[in-house]
């Protein structure tokens, strides 16, 4: 299929190497650049299995928490837990107190618009799961979709779920 | 009731018509793809959700245009003796208040958006396979929907041509299309920028605009329902055809003064002439000649009923008591 469209192919890889070369998107925040020049992540989760398993200690565990350990040593960053309710991670994603939150969330959340989310990754039991990341932080939520999308059928794999995208 | 005749436009001008029709659907058929397109980028950007009921909202005069002009070309009856012309005000006036009530509560929303600081997130999209920035998409979207700009260059002349307001109308909204997807895509670019206010801002420009336009419908399409003095379609300066009536009538040996009161009834024209006369003889048979001159001195004068006077002045406090 991507043989037959060369030309529309050039034309995505100009346009995605112009938009690396400008850094199109930016951060209104700059939280990417904070986060790897700091080296620390600060994520939020909530226990909601079986997208996020808390057992005691200092990091959760289930698919979703694996993926933000594994998008904070992509930047080489140290992931910070902080464990909250739905109402307290959302809060603290609006102001710009947390980088990411997981918890099973879906895209009906009466919390998603208030935030900046990802695009459904799984759809499971008829909801359409998403991470919530800070409003308006572009370059941040385009980062972690890169990494997302590349995890996403293991992850819906791994819950039994059906892969989107 | 005597119903007034029945209007055509003249065969030149039928064509003309004929082409207007045929621009309408394909502006509508054009705005539907456009609407579709918007919807699927909008994402979170407030300015993209502007540009996007206004894509919408321009489906309205044409709309207005395709209804109305078949009802409007109905043979006057007994029961309406005027004929239907005004059906075309009457689907333009709900237009003009759609316009001009979405329009306020875009600008309401838009900034509520900016002084709630909202950080529009615009994330990832899908295309071909490959994931790219939506703001991409956003902006190749706003390039497509500025085609209706070279529609509104064909039906200007069009409009002027068949004195239609409604064309008219929709040709400078499709001729200022541009404008708004600029402003949509300042506030994209803003956005990837990392400038999360522009976004809210060009939204509050051109929400402004569209409340703006459909102020100024309003006022028009007002002004056509209380019979204001003809005007040239654009409302630039007064239409020259009831001086030119008048003109005519004075010029008549028989005719000692004469002057003319119009209204514009849509794409015609109908009213009365009052004539001082040199001496009563032939009266009759002059009149009939004079209002057929009338008539023939221009495609939209379509009725004209000429009453003999021995004063020009309006009668003063016609009914006080």
């Amino acid at each position: 299929m991507r043989a037959e469209r060369p030309f529309r192919l050039a034309t995505l890889i100009l346009l995605t190497s112009w938009m690396a070369a400008c850094g199109i998107p930016r951060d209104p925040q700059d939280s990417l650049r904070r986060i790897t020049q700091t080296r620390v992540l600060r994520a939020g989760f909530t226990v909601h299995e079986p997208w996020v398993r808390y057992s005691g200690g200092a990091t959760p565990e289930g698919p979703e928490a694996d993926l933000v350990a594994a998008f904070g040593e992509s930047l080489g960053a140290r992931v910070e837990w902080q464990r909250g309710s739905e109402t307290q991670l959302f809060e603290a994603l609006r102001t710009f107190e947390l980088d990411i939150a997981i918890g099973g969330f879906d895209q009906d959340n009466p919390w998603a618009s208030e935030v900046g989310t990802t695009r459904a990754y799984v759809e499971h039991n008829a909801r359409r799961h998403v991470i919530a990341l800070p409003p308006g932080e572009n370059r941040l939520v385009t980062e972690f979709e890169r990494m997302l999308r590349a995890r996403a059928p293991a992850m819906a794999a791994a819950v039994g779920g059906k892969h989107l995208s | 009731m005597r119903p007034l005749p029945h209007f055509h436009h003249p065969p030149d001008r039928h064509n003309l018509l004929q082409r207007a029709v045929r621009l309408e659907w394909f502006t509508i058929g054009y705005l539907l793809t456009v609407i579709a397109a918007m919807y699927v980028v909008t994402g979170s950007s407030q300015a993209m959700r502007t540009a996007w009921v206004e894509d919408m909202l321009s489906l309205v005069p044409p709309l207005a245009f395709l209804i109305a002009t078949p009802i409007a070309r109905r043979r006057p009856n007994v029961e309406f003796p005027f004929g239907y012309h005004r059906a075309t005000s009457v689907a333009f006036f709900a237009g003009a208040l759609a316009l001009f009530s979405m329009g306020a509560i875009l600008l309401v929303e838009s900034i509520h958006k900016l002084l709630a600081r909202e950080h529009p997130t615009i994330g990832m999209f899908e295309i071909f396979g490959y994931d790219i920035w939506l703001g991409w998409a956003m902006l190749a979207v706003l390039t497509y929907s500025c085609v209706p700009v070279a529609l509104g260059r064909l039906k200007l002349p069009l409009a002027r041509a068949l004195h239609d307001h409604v064309l008219h109308v929709d040709a400078n909204m499709n001729k200022a299309d541009w404008l708004t997807a600029v402003g949509a895509g300042v506030g994209v670019i803003g956005v990837g920028l990392g400038y999360w206010w522009v976004d809210a801002t060009a939204a509050a420009i051109i929400a402004g605009d569209i409340t703006w336009d459909g102020y100024r419908n309003l006022r028009q399409v007002m002004a056509d329902l209380l019979d204001e003095t003809p005007k040239l379609v654009d409302g630039s300066a007064r239409d020259s055809l009831p001086e030119r009536v008048r003109t005519y009538l004075r010029s008549l040996p028989w005719v000692e003064d004469a002057d003319v009161r119009m209204r514009d009834g849509g794409h015609a024209f109908t009213g009365e002439a009052f004539v001082i006369p040199r001496d009563t003889r032939d009266l009759v048979p002059r009149l009939r000649a004079a209002a057929e001159g009338a008539r023939a001195l221009d495609w939209r004068m379509l009725d004209l009923t000429i009453m003999p006077v021995d004063s020009l002045s309006t009668p003063t406090d016609g009914n006080a008591l």
